[in-house]
């Protein structure tokens, strides 16, 4: 029976990951071709991640929200996914549209990646879950091959913007089928919050230094995934060179996730990974930078199975939804800073690397001294390094979620009150014109 | 029978009138039914705007014990009036198209009656605010609402059917004893005690 549920969640991750290629990356060039400047694709992107956070934020403080009616909220959200996606290429003509239709789109993701991991959380842990996410992820990693190879063609054969209902509608259909396999899959109805009232120093350490390394490295990738492309038309690459990056990194993730065996190989893999994105900016010829894209995401992978094994390890003292929100909720975090510094900080592919790379290094820091799995201190060390890095995020954290909090009711309070005015004033504006006066 | 004759040719007259009247007073009562659902829900949402500007609040943390009537009261008056005006006005150019402009005289004048009641409000409301926050003596207190009173009351004779020469000189007279009364009030306040002292001397 298990393996049953394994079998349907690797099904999963196949159409999935075939509907997520075709999908995701047809999205930024399909912008690009139909006239979004580099600015209004990154405010899209912004949009997007700023909502994301704030779908991560609501079901990390109301995990009520996943916990009930588990397994029809999956499949709801799952299906309701693939339709707001399916229906981008229809908002090209108003970016506005666009803007909010790929803002829920994504913000979507949120709730369908944690229902998902509670879905695994459930059924395994630990050793078999990071199995199952090997799994996952080389199902997942060959199946965003086809879907690579089937956009391109379809760039190719049909003209835009046909081409782009073409390859979003098949999307929809193969994504379709991922909703399909979930739905013989066991999920109890009621998920408990399982999470311990007292979490013991070392796990809370252990979970906010997790996932500041996690969404350290999320920013690097997403920083590089931005920059990568104009660096290559900088140096005069033809598009195909571009297109291929994808495939290359979903042969690598493909492999990536049978070489890593261990803390110890994860750790090698970070440091590998640095190595290989930091050697992008330096190299000068186009072809290279197809091997350097296998090389990025076959090591990419190490920092992927490191959260994911320490999270399985300690889902009972986290709780199944807040280890999955976690999970979840670091690519969001990683694309908004990403954003952030591409759309104000540089535009300028070189610079920009160099930020991928100093975002790295800071998340290896953490894995070397802070993270027991991975450290290369005594422990002591480690407990205290441990300790100032937790201390130092969550002091951010609180600042930045009270500014933010003040911040939002003040808007919403001025916002209302020109609201009331304005209604008043329309009122009493349509009752002048006729009245006549 | 030419009373008969006559009778039944007034009632076919009339039932004709309705025949015609009957569509614009279907209309006439859509329209005000709208109005009275748009009332409602437009209340319901300028309450739930109030409270999420949190203005009262603001308003409560200046003055103490706030406003004497809830801004989410007053709101939701100015809003159902200004409904209920066009409401009436669309009834009026459906039914009688041609006391558009009367209607719109009549509103005109109605209009000067709500301002005098909105500033007789201000006036007592604005003491009454005044009173709460300095934590004047009884007797200042007593003087500003007969102040008050007088400046309401010149308000007033501005809505009378009175000759315009009378107006003024009411207007006149009242300003004149309003001065009069701050002036013996400020020389009450100031030089009081001394003229008491002065008259027990004496």
């Amino acid at each position: 029976m298990k393996d049953f549920g394994k079998l349907l969640m690797v099904l999963e991750a196949f159409f999935g990951g075939f509907y997520v290629a075709v999908s995701r990356n047809l999205f930024v060039p399909m912008l690009a071709y139909s006239g979004y400047s580099l600015q209004l694709i990154s405010y899209v992107t912004l949009a997007a991640a700023v909502l994301s956070i704030f779908a991560s934020y609501l079901i990390y403080n109301y995990p009520k929200i996943v916990e009930s009616r588990t397994k029809l909220k999956l499949i709801l959200l799952h299906a309701g996914e693939r339709f707001v996606w399916f229906s981008l290429p229809f908002m090209l003509g108003s970016p506005n549209f666009m803007v909010a239709t790929y803002a829920i789109a994504q913000a979507l993701t949120i709730p369908v990646g944690v229902l998902i991991t509670i879905a695994m959380f459930t059924q395994y842990q630990e050793t078999e879950f990071v199995d199952l996410t090997i799994k996952r992820t080389a199902a997942s990693s060959a199946a965003s091959i086809l879907g690579m190879m089937f956009s391109t063609y379809i760039s190719a054969e049909i003209f835009a913007p046909q081409s782009y209902f073409v390859a979003y509608s098949t999307a929809l259909l193969v994504g379709l089928v991922s909703t399909v396999t979930l739905v013989p899959y066991n999920i109890s109805s009621e998920i408990k919050s399982v999470q311990k009232h007292t979490v013991s120093e070392e796990a809370e350490f252990k979970k906010i230094n997790t996932f500041v390394l996690f969404a350290l490295m999320m920013v690097g990738g997403n920083i590089l995934g931005l920059s990568w492309s104009p660096l290559l038309r900088n140096l005069n690459a033809p598009v195909y060179i571009a297109v291929g990056l994808s495939l290359a990194g979903s042969v690598g993730g493909t492999i990536g996730p049978y070489l890593w065996k261990g803390y110890k190989q994860y750790l090698l893999a970070i440091v590998f990974n640095i190595v290989v994105t930091t050697s992008v900016m330096f190299i000068t010829i186009p072809e290279i930078h197809l091997i350097l894209s296998f090389l990025a995401s076959m090591t990419f992978l190490g920092v992927n199975l490191l959260t994911t094994s320490i999270y399985s390890r300690y889902v009972k003292v986290f709780g199944v939804v807040k280890a999955s929100m976690f999970l979840t909720s670091a690519n969001a975090v990683g694309l908004l800073i990403a954003s952030f510094i591409t759309c104000f900080i540089t535009s300028e592919p070189t610079t920009a690397i160099v930020f991928s790379t100093t975002f790295r290094l800071l998340a290896l820091v953490v894995a070397l001294f802070a993270i027991p799995e991975t450290a290369i201190t005594p422990p002591s060390i480690t407990y205290e390094f441990g300790r100032i890095v937790y201390s130092s995020s969550v002091l951010g954290y609180t600042f930045t979620v009270t500014a933010s909090k003040n911040m939002i009711k003040f808007m919403i309070e001025i916002l209302a009150l020109t609201f009331l005015i304005a209604s008043l004033y329309f009122i009493y504006r349509i009752a002048g014109i006729i009245v006549g006066v | 029978m030419p009373f008969f004759e006559e009778l039944l040719t007034e009632v076919n007259s009339i039932l004709h009138e309705m025949v015609i009247l009957f569509p614009k007073l279907i209309l006439a009562l859509l329209v005000f039914a709208s109005a009275l659902i748009l009332i409602k829900y437009v209340n319901r949402l300028i309450k739930w705007l109030v409270r999420m500007s949190k203005i009262e609040e603001f308003i409560g943390s200046i003055l103490p014990g706030g406003l004497r009537i809830p801004l989410s009261l007053t709101f939701t008056i100015l809003a159902s009036t200004g409904i209920l005006i066009t409401a009436t006005a669309l009834a009026v150019r459906i039914f009688v198209p041609e006391y558009t402009q009367f209607y719109g005289a009549t509103l005109g004048y109605l209009a000067r009656i709500a301002s005098v009641i909105i500033i007789s409000l201000i006036f007592v409301f604005g003491l009454d605010a005044l009173v709460r926050s300095i934590k004047l003596e009884k007797k200042m207190d007593s003087f500003l609402l007969m102040i008050a009173f007088l400046l309401i009351l010149a308000v007033l004779i501005d809505l009378t059917a009175l000759s315009v020469e009378t107006k003024s000189a009411l207007d006149f007279g009242i300003s004149i004893g309003m001065g009069l009364a701050i002036g013996a009030f400020a020389v009450w306040l100031f030089f009081g005690e001394h003229l008491i002292a002065l008259g027990k001397k004496q």
